[in-house]
């Protein structure tokens, strides 16, 4: 029996008795573990779901046609999916910059505020979120990424440093400075400015 | 995030935990707010993305994706590989390799090997020879026709027959060295080689002052090396009587492959069809 070791596991595959697997077993098992973040990540960013899906779609494609360049001494999985998948939330945020508006309004958020328990306060958290999402977008776009890294993604300060090959304190301070500028934009966007923020 | 999670997370990444205690209040209360936020997927989405993955990879040879070579093709390269092997180790079996390859990619890239034009105007040309010596004419030199003695500048008066000589190559080895060493190493190591047909105008100094090519070998960069060469090598001017005259002499070079780099032969024509002036 053929074995490979994946995250600590060792996954063994009978050669000769079953077919072809579906997915090579590391991707099949990246996916299935990694998948939640990547979209979580991407959401964050992008405006819509379907939007978020589509570049989620593109990662994984991306990562399965680069299976064979992916070097497990340089990165984890994790960071080497998030890596994908932040070129190509790069890319498509420059595709949309050119063709439309990247502004989050409120038909575009209901996936993000499930599990709300009243109908009023729903309304409050959409309101809320918009402004946030709309704000975050005005940043520049290593803040977006640090926050989306973290909110979106729900990655911890260690797993960030090693997504930006940074140090853990480069990664709080920059946390701290796109909180501040965050807060900055939120205040701007309700006096009605929404130029961006570049401190 | 809830309570239960926020606590989940600092006591997994208490540096975390740390930085949260760390923030400004207003910004602790950001930090929470957008931690707070709550993102899902749709459910069918994931078995959707999967069911795409798998058919990108079952189709993973027109998508371009990897896949193990078959045994046919890893035969029919090795054999290809042996045979290059064989045509490089072998001298003999150079040439032929040579030809296979050539033939096959003549059948793949007919463009590739289109016969060149030869260029009607010589690659390298020095300014056209000036008839700076009138002892021997030619009514053109680029149809020459034999020698004839002059006749007189002054007509009526008595005119000496000459003795004629030619351009000769001075210092014949090192004349071969030189255009050995213009012999493309790629053409001598593929077993190419040809014969170059030129004319040259020798000054009465027996510099090559004007060359032109007659005859090609058909190959663009052998001609160009004959005539590159050509413009190195220096001569005893054609004489008339006891006089250094400027002449067209004709030289024929053969670009000889061989194991030990390339022989040359270098074949003056001097005596037929050449006019001097």
């Amino acid at each position: 029996m053929r074995t490979r070791t994946v995250e600590g596991k060792t996954i063994g595959v009978q050669a000769g008795h079953v077919a072809e697997p579906p997915l090579p077993p590391d991707f099949a098992d990246w996916f299935r573990e990694y998948r939640p973040t990547v979209y979580k990540y991407v959401r964050f960013r992008l405006a819509t779901r379907e939007a978020a899906e589509d570049v989620t779609s593109e990662v994984f494609m991306k990562a399965l046609r680069a299976l064979d360049r992916y070097d497990p001494d340089r990165a984890s999985p994790k960071t080497w999916l998030l890596r994908i998948a932040r070129n190509a939330v790069t890319d498509h945020l420059r595709s949309l910059r050119r063709r439309s508006s990247l502004h989050v309004s409120l038909d575009r958020v209901p996936d993000l505020v499930a599990e709300v328990p009243t109908q009023e306060e729903r309304v409050l958290r959409e309101e809320r979120l918009e402004l946030l999402l709309n704000a975050n977008r005005v940043l520049r776009p290593a803040d977006q990424e640090i926050l989306s890294l973290r909110y979106g993604a729900g990655l911890s300060n260690q797993e960030i440093a090693e997504a930006l090959n940074v140090s853990n304190n480069a990664v709080a301070v920059r946390v701290h400075r796109a909180l501040a500028r965050l807060k900055e934009a939120v205040e701007r966007q309700r006096g009605g400015s929404e130029s961006p923020i570049h401190a | 995030m809830d309570r239960k999670a926020q606590y989940m997370l600092d006591r997994d990444n208490p540096s975390d935990a740390e930085f949260r205690a760390s923030l400004p209040e207003e910004l602790q209360a950001l930090d929470r707010e957008l931690s707070a936020i709550r993102i899902e997927e749709r459910p069918s989405f994931g078995p959707e993305l999967e069911g795409e993955l798998l058919r990108a990879w079952e189709a993973r040879p027109r998508a371009g994706l990897r896949r193990p070579a078959p045994w046919g093709r890893m035969l029919l390269a090795a054999c290809f590989g042996g045979l290059m092997v064989a045509g490089v180790a072998v001298p003999s079996a150079r040439a032929a390799v040579i030809r296979l390859v050539r033939t096959v990619l003549e059948e793949a890239v007919p463009s590739l090997f289109a016969p060149v034009p030869e260029p009607e105007v010589p690659q390298i040309r020095f300014e056209e020879p000036t008839p700076v010596v009138s002892e021997m004419t030619t009514p053109s030199p680029a149809i020459p026709v034999p020698a004839e003695p002059l006749p007189s500048e002054n007509p009526g008066e008595f005119t000496p027959i000459h003795h004629y000589t030619f351009p000769e190559i001075l210092y014949p080895e090192e004349a071969k060295a030189i255009i050995t060493s213009y012999y493309p190493l790629g053409l001598q190591k593929a077993g190419i080689g040809g014969s170059v047909r030129i004319w040259l105008w020798v000054r009465p100094d027996g510099v090559p002052e004007s060359i032109q090519m007659r005859e090609g070998s058909g190959y663009r960069s052998l001609n160009l090396a004959a005539m590159m060469a050509m413009r190195e090598l220096r001569f005893r001017p054609a004489t008339r009587g006891d006089t250094p005259v400027g002449t067209w002499v004709e030289f024929t070079v053969h670009f000889v492959p061989s194991d030990t780099g390339g022989v040359l032969e270098l074949e003056p024509v001097g005596s037929e069809g050449i006019g001097g002036r």
